[in-house]
């Protein structure tokens, strides 16, 4: 108890000191007390403000590494392309309070971004700047606009006045009225817009519906081919159009309450419901995702069919047991149903909200509503409002951006930290053993062994360090065969290269050690050699000792970082924070998607920083000679 | 003084063969087979004639000899001035490096050389006025340099210089004809960069011990006594202090040439500066072990005659050096 109180207290100085200028100055007597060497270290290391600075940051390098890793795991296999190489943003679900203010008309969201359309015919959109759709056109600002829509990259909005604005991601087109046909809709105006998967679906006045966008450059695919005209002999009844995210379906909503399925033979065409298409209910609103559909019915039953490995329909498995993904709530008293991406979210009549399908990303965790009006679901982000007040759960973005395969970078991070940490540490205590035992033993046996080992230390510091360790490590690395061993081959390299510096300081400090008083007392005493050496003699070097390791590990830190960025250490898909950097060698990433190679090297740096912080300040509490004040 | 130095070389001919035994065995441990490299199959397609030309390019690498002759007849070809054959550049090894062995020297030695510029009188400015502003400046300076990785410095370099301000090229060599006026001055302009680069590098930890040096040396009682008799304060810094913090500074100068010669490969491969570290990664991508066995002796070489250099340079920066 008392010891615990006595470290609280101060642990408790020790912060005051950080933060409180200093006023009251102790008593000689106070300061002058007898205490033990070691006290007397850790006195001055605490009283070093730089070193409580390293400390903290140490600390919270090896939470973010070894501490997190424990919770996120890392898993190289998800991968996301909707999301790939997205800058640092947490601010997905963040909408203005002006949406609310002026009341919400309509939210709608892509990838990483939603776009809100208020009652005063304004337009807002937060979240990351995907493909310049933030950059609000100037007219749209000015315009009353009624409706809006988006696709993943790009998004559409109409004004008071029939004017049509899209902007965004325009790679096919799907951000302009299609060329081909502006014609057509010259003479058969455009009566809906929609925004899809990387495409856009219209409506005209007479019923044709025409997709463009992506789709054109998809050979051999049956439908949905772009521009995609959609005519037949029901088209003046067409309801609604939904388009998939596998590029093969559509499926059209009539004024009749039945539905069409258009394109290939895909899950969604193959198991629609007969009683959807043969007008036995009547069906008031449909939803799609990648490879699935839903519906509801005018009774406020749900429909869903498509793909049955997404968990987004109950399926029933091999053995005949049903396999519930839908909750049952969700199957009756509906009023509407939107969907994202991969996830659907639907509102009973009683103002309730359920939702299903993958939560990777925290699109199902919603929180507790009651008296919901109308739900906004798409792409990963879903608002609901209530009493004119906005709640939105879903993606909030990633905090460190995304990487090529859309993988939360945070996650990268803190793995690649963590083997990056450990090499530079397992590497430094290599070195450590070998240089403390070489230098011991040549120290103190002296003589031929002395020289022996001093010219094996000078051989191997004569190797220039970078050189031969990539080559030993290239020629080594080709011998390993898994990532564990790869990743112990670069400890022993670094270890066994970098001893000769600590050896030789130890030696020379031996030499001097050897010939005082008390070494001949003890040796006149007949105490074993190998006590003297480590109970009599060691102690005298281990401030070297711990000197050295702390800065060895900095600098093993760094040789690690530089020798996996070359390609010559730890290997991918290990993730370390050298090899997460080799991705600057790329001219498009070092540009464009800055996060990706500036935020690992802010984390070597830290931890470096911190180590070398620590180092110093041990190396200056440990000098005999700065005992004065 | 000859003496000590004819020995001291003498006492490195050990050294050095017990390099060369070690890196040539490492090398000959050194899987696949460089033969492939050098005529990569599919490129003759008649067998026959794949293997005459095989069995040809295996004994021009020398490889159908046992390994301690392989050897002797390596050693033997360094010393008469012949260094192999490169498997992948297909010529010579010592043509290989020849260019980019200057490239290397130079931006090695205006490196150090600045980075000795600007430690020393920083170095002493810091140590004179310690815990002044200035002195604290570059402590955090040093500090942050000690930290970073060199590739960390080059890249936002890049970022910044090239790429936001547009001032310099991000890398690469000139491409003017050798030898004309625009070639030189766009030589220049490529190695500014990484230059600066490997300054700062060196600089963070060149300042921190000239700085350390310093301190040690203005403790000592010859400078109370320098002080006490009256002696202007530049004389006391200047002569009596700064002539015997050199010394060790000397010996961190001979380190930093090893060190910075090693540590450019980072950032030649950074800058696309064509130069020995370049070299070497490729050498080693592509298994051509001529090349690569002769740049580690280089390297070894160089450092054992910074060694040598800094052994001279202590006798002669500081008289109390007896060589006996």
């Amino acid at each position: 108890m008392e010891t615990i109180k006595k470290i609280l207290k101060s642990l408790a100085d020790m912060l005051k000191r950080l933060f409180v200028p200093q006023k009251n100055i102790r008593s000689i007597l106070e300061e002058e007390a007898l205490s033990s060497p070691g006290k007397m270290v850790a006195k001055k290391f605490i009283r070093n403000r730089l070193a409580i600075i390293g400390l903290f940051g140490f600390a919270f390098m090896l939470f973010f590494t070894f501490g997190l890793s424990i919770f996120i795991p890392l898993d190289l296999f998800r991968s996301n392309a909707h999301h790939a190489n997205l800058p640092p943003n947490y601010s997905y679900l963040n909408y203005p309070h002006a949406l609310e203010r002026e009341g919400v008309v309509k939210i709608d969201s892509g990838v990483a971004f939603s776009i809100g359309l208020s009652e005063e015919g304004n337009i807002f959109i937060w979240g990351s700047n995907v493909e310049g759709v933030k950059d609000i056109p100037d007219e749209v600002r000015d315009a009353n606009i009624v409706y809006i829509s988006s696709g993943t990259r790009h998004v559409i909005a109409i004004d008071d006045e029939d004017n049509i604005y899209m902007w965004g991601k325009n790679h096919m087109q799907q951000a302009q009225i299609d060329p081909r046909y502006a014609a057509d809709f010259e003479v058969d105006p455009l009566v809906y817009l929609k925004g899809g998967y990387d495409r856009t679906i219209g409506i005209t006045e007479s019923g044709s519906t025409y997709v463009w966008g992506v789709g054109t450059k998809i050979a051999g695919q049956p439908l949905l081919r772009s521009p995609y005209i959609y005519r037949d002999s029901l088209s003046n009844q067409i309801k609604a159009v939904m388009a998939a995210g596998n590029n093969n379906n559509m499926v059209v909503l009539l004024e009749d309450g039945t539905i069409r399925v258009e394109g290939s033979n895909s899950a969604i065409r193959r198991s629609v419901p007969t009683e959807l298409t043969d007008g036995t209910v009547f069906v008031v609103k449909i939803a799609l995702t990648y490879e699935n559909a839903f519906a509801i019915d005018d009774q406020g039953n749900l429909y869903g069919w498509g793909s049955s490995s997404r968990e987004l329909i109950n399926v029933t498995n091999n053995l005949g047991e049903l396999i519930k993904y839908i909750p049952d709530e969700a199957m009756t008293n509906i009023a509407d149903i939107q969907t994202g991406y991969e996830h659907a979210v639907v509102l009973t009549k009683d103002g309730k909200v359920y939702a299903w399908g993958s939560n990777a990303l925290k699109q199902l965790n919603v929180p507790k509503l009651e008296n919901v009006d109308r739900i906004f679901v798409n792409a990963f982000q879903n608002y609901a409002i209530i009493d004119g007040n906005i709640e939105a759960w879903g993606l909030k973005g990633f905090l460190l951006g995304t990487d090529e395969a859309g993988r939360d970078f945070v996650i990268q991070l803190i793995h690649g930290g963590k083997i990056t940490m450990t090499v530079g540490f397992v590497a430094v205590i290599i070195s450590v053993i070998i240089g403390t035992v070489v230098g011991l033993t040549a120290g103190y046996v002296g003589g031929k062994v002395d020289n022996l080992l001093m010219r094996f230390a000078e051989i191997v510091s004569s190797f220039p360090f970078l050189p031969f360790a990539i080559t030993l490590s290239a020629l080594l690395l080709e011998s390993a065969t898994t990532e564990i061993q790869r990743i112990m081959m670069i400890m022993v390299v670094l270890g066994v290269l970098s001893w000769p510096g600590l050896a030789r300081l130890i030696r020379g400090q031996i030499l001097s050690e050897r010939e005082r008083d008390y070494v001949l007392a003890a040796k006149a005493l007949g105490i074993k050699q190998n006590h003297i050496i480590w109970r009599h003699i060691f102690p005298a070097v281990t401030s070297i000792v711990l000197v050295n390791l702390t800065l060895g590990y900095a600098g093993s830190l760094l040789t690690e970082a530089g020798l996996s960025f070359l390609g010559f250490g730890v290997q991918k898909p290990s993730p370390s924070w050298g090899n997460i950097l080799t991705v600057a060698q790329n001219a498009d990433v070092f540009k464009f998607y800055w996060w990706r190679w500036v935020l690992p090297g802010v984390c070597i740096i830290i931890a470096a920083l911190s180590i070398n912080l620590i180092g110093d300040a041990l190396r200056d509490a440990m000098d005999p000679k700065n005992n004065e004040r | 003084m000859l003496k000590f130095f004819g020995r001291r070389i003498l006492s490195l001919i050990p050294v050095i063969i017990i390099i060369s035994i070690m890196l040539f065995t490492i090398m000959k441990m050194m899987p696949g087979d460089p033969v492939r490299y050098m005529l990569p199959p599919g490129m003759i397609q008649d067998p026959e004639i794949y293997e005459l030309l095989y069995q040809e390019a295996y004994r021009k690498l020398g490889l159908d000899k046992s390994i301690p002759e392989q050897y002797l007849i390596w050693v033997k070809n360094m010393l008469t001035g012949d260094f192999g054959y490169s498997s992948y550049w297909r010529q010579e090894a010592k043509e290989v490096i020849k260019e980019p062995l200057v490239n290397s020297i130079l931006i090695n030695v205006f490196s150090i050389g600045i980075a000795f510029l600007i430690s020393i009188p920083v170095g002493i400015k810091s140590a004179v006025k310690k815990d002044s502003f200035t002195d604290r400046g570059w402590q955090v300076f040093s500090l942050f340099g000690m930290s970073m990785p060199t590739f960390f410095i080059g890249l936002t370099l890049i970022y910044l210089v090239s790429l936001k301000l547009g001032w310099l090229p991000s890398g690469g060599m000139p491409y003017e004809a050798p030898g004309t006026v625009g070639f030189y001055l766009s030589y220049l302009k490529y190695l500014i960069l990484p230059v600066v680069t490997l300054t700062i590098g060196a600089l963070a930890g060149t300042i921190r011990y000239v700085r350390g040096s310093m301190l040690e040396a203005l403790s000592r009682d010859y400078i109370r006594t320098a002080r006490a008799k009256g002696l202007r304060e530049k004389v006391v810094i200047y002569t009596h202090a700064f002539r015997n913090a050199l010394i060790p500074v000397v010996t961190i100068m001979s380190f930093s040439i090893i060190g910075l010669f090693g540590g450019s490969a980072i950032t030649e491969q950074i800058f696309v500066w064509n130069g020995i570290g370049t070299v070497l990664i490729k050498a080693l991508n592509n298994k051509d072990y001529n090349v690569v066995l002769l740049m580690n002796m280089f390297y070894a070489v160089l450092a054992l005659a910074a060694n040598i250099i800094m052994d001279i340079s202590y006798a002669l920066v500081d008289p109390r050096v007896k060589l006996e």
